[in-house]
């Protein structure tokens, strides 16, 4: 297990604190809500798997690694799609 | 009251409760609990996820959200099937204007589901209508504060010079009203409604007095049941009452029972109405359905919810006699405590206090919808196919009215050539037209005036569109050309279309352009004096007689003037125009020409400029001796497109050909008859419809090129196709339909086009699921000015093809190359060569 404290993908994307990850509510309707911030928001299953996955892996290459592993798909719209999630996710973790 | 009642349920909509301006649906379900008999469930189904009633366990026992409006009729149905399919409702009560033209369309089929509703027919709905207030206080001899529909904000700086002077009250068409003082904050007033309601506004004189209100049911026979009446005797800013008192007043009543015999209303309404300060009564509004206050009649002892569901079962009615007046009302406002998980389940499945959750896609639709979560954590032996990971704040307004995801399936093919055949031939983008539904656009207009007028044309709007193989389908279908320019002239001439089927309009006619059309024998429509004095030279130059039609601009008191074209008559230059072509020596008046505007949407105005025309007619003939032989109406008729700031989907708001054709025919008979009768006969009719032929038989297809997240968290989409191509986004929310089935929650989406400009969105606001690069977009209706108005600016202009009722396809304008954009340029010699 990664123990990074922060998630970088790609480099110049913002980083995320992994107790933040930690502290959000998930549910398995996709709803999240984060105790501290009061916000909530909906993410779809591949978002609910990806929280799932940075509450334990939060080292860049090592979440894309195992992403690649349970899904079909390029690694090209792999790192972009996971840049935008992170990136959102960092907006709403503020 | 105390009758024993099977276990019912009953939905009730309109659960919004904020403050200052609840919906009426609380206080309904708060009615039925305050009914003795009741031993029901109620449902509350909402538009929002903070609508109260959706979480309010003592009032209500499910709650449920529904599309909005503009999602559509269908999506509407689709959810109330599924809502109705776990809960078994017997009785809906709507609580909220815009949503009633849809139900009330949909009686029957909420009927065949055992659904009973008690709601007016769409006829009465429109009868009502805060347009339509005037025509129906004619009709019953009620006088309301004089009105006008205002599609333009620009009114509120020029209203004092016409007539209407400070203050006004600024109305939308579903909601809203505000007491404005000035151009400036009319205009404002206008700008914050337009927002939120779209256009037009109503604007009424303002009423110094009190307002009473009343509101009973309507039988549906022209009886009305259970009238309550109250004064407000206090108002939040928005005019809603926060404290009133029951009152009896028998003039409110009598005018409420003529509006109901009139209208023979069925089901709920109140009825608003100015005291004036001179004791005069006017109306100022009729609302289809329950009052916020309606708790008031519980109070009053006439429970009319609980009797609106005993009318919608059939069953014996309550006794209705006892009537209370000075029973004060009082609202004031709650809080409730409400758990995460509730407001949770509403966000994610929209439900909440169910048995269990309705699929939010009905099986197998081959659509995207609301948001659909399913599937474990996913470690399984297959690998999965990966759907973009996505995030959707919740946010307190929901989402965007004018933006609603709606229940479109995919477009994979049109008129059965696959989409995806069509772009491998021919490339992104592509325009496709289906040549089968210009036809029937054709033949059905045709037949919508024909079956109800004797003598009619149709002239094709080459401006719409002027691609070659377009204007000869039309021509084949028996229509003339309508040109505005010596460009389009010039095409409908090497088309083959004799000159005397040429209509000749524009306000910029050249002298050698007119020069030709006078020597072939086109019909001329004279925009000004000055195009009168050429044609007075030309014809004298060529010594030949020449009959001719003028353009006339008129107010019809439904569309904005269009003032800049043509004669205006009501300042009697249009009878002058009449008067100097009489003394011209070789002119000879033959036609009239008025085209009151663009994307037309209230029949009525048709109606105006037929009777205004055919008076005109009647009186220049008196006068000067001469024969109308036509009345050209032009065109304007809308489109099944969604304009920008209409608050409804284009079904609802866009009339069909059959109810224009009603409009025009009948005011057109009824003014000619006396014509006729005197043996004059009727003048040909001519139409120039553009529009509503071709725009939805055109269709834009466009690729992904790039996904970006802009700053603040929406999706950007890049498309190889921006409003280079189709110009009309400007004004128009295309709809944006897929190619194929998409998968994933729909998100909030930018549509760009290819230009380097910031000007360049075709959808501003749109949910579309996630898109990767080198997916298909289909954008229709898009066949209307976008030919024609678009622009080669950086990239050339694509293919165009039209598909054919026997599954051909043809090229009908290939896509340009450098050759093709060059080919005009030439090249100063000095400048040909470039320093090596």
């Amino acid at each position: 297990m990664q123990t990074t404290d922060h998630l970088s993908v790609r480099g110049d994307a913002p980083a995320i604190d992994t107790a933040a990850i930690r502290r959000l509510a998930v549910n398995d309707s996709g709803f999240v809500f984060d105790p501290i911030t009061g916000r909530s928001f909906t993410v779809n299953a591949t978002g609910r798997r990806l929280l799932a996955l940075m509450r334990d892996q939060v080292d860049a290459e090592g979440l894309i690694a195992a992403l690649a592993d349970e899904y079909e798909v390029e690694n090209d719209d792999l790192r972009r799609d996971l840049h935008d999630f992170v990136r959102l996710l960092r907006e709403q973790l503020q | 009251m105390n009758q024993t009642r099977s276990l019912l349920t009953v939905a009730v909509t309109g659960v919004n409760a904020r403050p200052d301006n609840p919906g009426p649906g609380l206080a309904v379900a708060r009615c039925l609990r305050a009914d003795p008999g009741f031993h029901g469930r109620i449902i509350a189904l909402g538009y929002e996820a903070l609508d109260a009633g959706l979480y309010l366990d003592d009032l209500c026992d499910a709650g449920y959200l529904l599309p909005y409006p503009s999602a559509g009729e269908e999506a509407l149905l689709d959810r109330l099937r599924a809502i109705d399919e776990l809960e078994q409702i017997d009785v809906l009560i709507p609580c909220l204007d815009a949503e009633l033209p849809a139900l009330s369309r949909l009686q029957p089929t909420l009927a065949a589901l055992g659904i009973a509703t008690v709601l007016p027919s769409p006829e009465q709905l429109a009868l009502r209508g805060k347009d339509r207030l005037a025509e129906l206080a004619q009709q019953t001899g009620i006088a309301v504060p004089e009105g006008r529909r205002v599609t333009d904000e620009s009114f509120f700086y020029r209203a004092a010079d016409e007539g209407w002077d400070y203050p006004l009250v600024v109305k939308g068409l579903f909601y809203d009203a505000q007491v404005v003082h000035g151009p400036a904050h009319g205009a404002a007033a206008f700008r914050t409604i337009a927002a939120q309601w779209g256009v037009p506004l109503l604007v009424q004189r303002y009423i110094p007095g009190e307002e009473v209100n009343l509101t009973a049911i309507g039988d549906g026979k022209g009886g009305l049941l259970g009238p309550v009446m109250m004064k407000k005797r206090a108002v939040t800013e928005k005019g809603k009452a926060w404290a009133g008192i029951s009152i009896m007043d028998a003039t409110l009543l009598g005018l409420a029972e003529r509006l109901v015999a009139a209208l023979k209303w069925r089901g709920p309404l109140e009825v608003e109405v100015m005291r004036a300060r001179n004791g005069d009564y006017l109306l100022i509004e009729i609302n289809p359905r329950f009052p916020a206050w309606i708790y008031l009649s519980t109070g009053v002892g006439r429970n009319l919810p609980a009797a609106l569901v005993q009318l919608a079962l059939h069953r014996a009615l309550p006794d209705l006699s006892e009537y209370r007046a000075g029973q004060f009302y009082l609202r004031h406002a709650a809080e409730s405590v409400v758990e995460l998980e509730d407001y949770e389940a509403i966000v994610t499945s929209g439900a909440r206090g169910s048995k269990e959750r309705p699929p939010l896609v009905p099986e197998g639709a081959e659509c995207w919808v609301w948001p659909r979560i399913s599937g474990g954590e996913g470690v399984g032996q297959m690998k999965q196919r990966w759907i973009r990971p996505t995030l959707t704040p919740h946010r307190a307004s929901g989402l965007n009215k004018f933006g609603a995801v709606r229940r479109d399936a995919p477009i994979e093919a049109i008129d059965n050539v696959p989409v995806s055949r069509l772009m491998a031939d021919y490339g992104s983008p592509l325009f496709v037209f289906s040549e089968r539904r210009l036809r029937d656009n054709a033949r059905r207009l045709h037949r919508a005036f024909s079956t109800r007028y004797p003598k009619v044309i149709h002239g094709w709007s080459y401006k719409t569109n002027y691609l070659g193989a377009i204007c000869n389908l039309f021509h084949q279908e028996g229509s003339w050309a309508e040109v505005v320019s010596g460009f389009e002239y010039e095409k409908a001439r090497a088309l083959g279309v004799p000159a005397h089927q040429i209509i000749f309009n524009g306000p910029a006619k050249r002298e050698t352009e007119l020069r030709r059309a006078v020597q072939e024998g086109a019909r001329i429509h004279v925009d000004h004096f000055d195009e009168l004095a050429l044609l007075e030279r030309i014809t004298a130059d060529l010594d030949t007689p020449l009959k001719v039609g003028i353009r006339l601009n008129f107010e019809t008191g439904y569309t904005e003037p269009w003032s800049r074209f043509g004669f205006h008559l009501e300042s009697g230059q249009a009878m002058e125009a009449v008067l100097r072509i009489a003394r011209a020596p070789r002119l000879q008046l033959a036609g009239l020409h008025c085209h009151i505007g663009t994307f037309i949407t209230d029949t009525r105005a048709y109606a105006a400029q037929v009777r205004t025309l055919c008076s005109f007619m009647d009186a220049l003939e008196e006068k000067t001796g001469a024969t109308i032989d036509y009345l050209d109406i032009g065109g304007g008729f809308a489109s099944r497109n969604a304009l920008q700031g209409v608050y409804l989907p284009p079904e609802e708001v866009v009339p069909s050909f059959d109810q224009y054709a009603e409009a025009i025919c009948d005011a057109l008979l009824a003014a000619t008859r006396e014509r006729e009768a005197r043996g004059k006969g009727r003048p040909l009719l001519i139409l120039e419809s553009g529009r509503a032929l071709v725009d939805d038989a055109g269709y834009l297809l466009t690729s992904v090129i790039a996904n970006k997240r802009l700053p603040d968290g929406r999706r950007g989409v890049v498309l190889d196709a921006g409003v280079n191509l189709l110009f009309t986004s400007f004004w128009y929310h295309h709809p944006v339909r897929a190619t194929r089935r998409l998968d994933g929650v729909p998100e909030e989406t930018v549509l760009y086009g290819p230009l380097c400009m910031n000007i360049d969105v075709v959808r501003s606001s749109v949910l579309l699921p996630p898109l990767a690069v080198g997916e298909t977009l289909a954008l229709t209706p898009a066949g209307a000015y976008n030919n024609t108005q678009w622009l080669q600016f950086i990239d050339y202009r694509p293919n165009v093809v039209m598909v054919h009722p026997d599954g051909r396809d043809s090229l009908i304008r290939a896509a340009e190359d450098l050759a093709a954009v060059t080919l005009n340029e030439r090249m100063p010699g000095h400048l040909a060569t470039r320093p090596v």
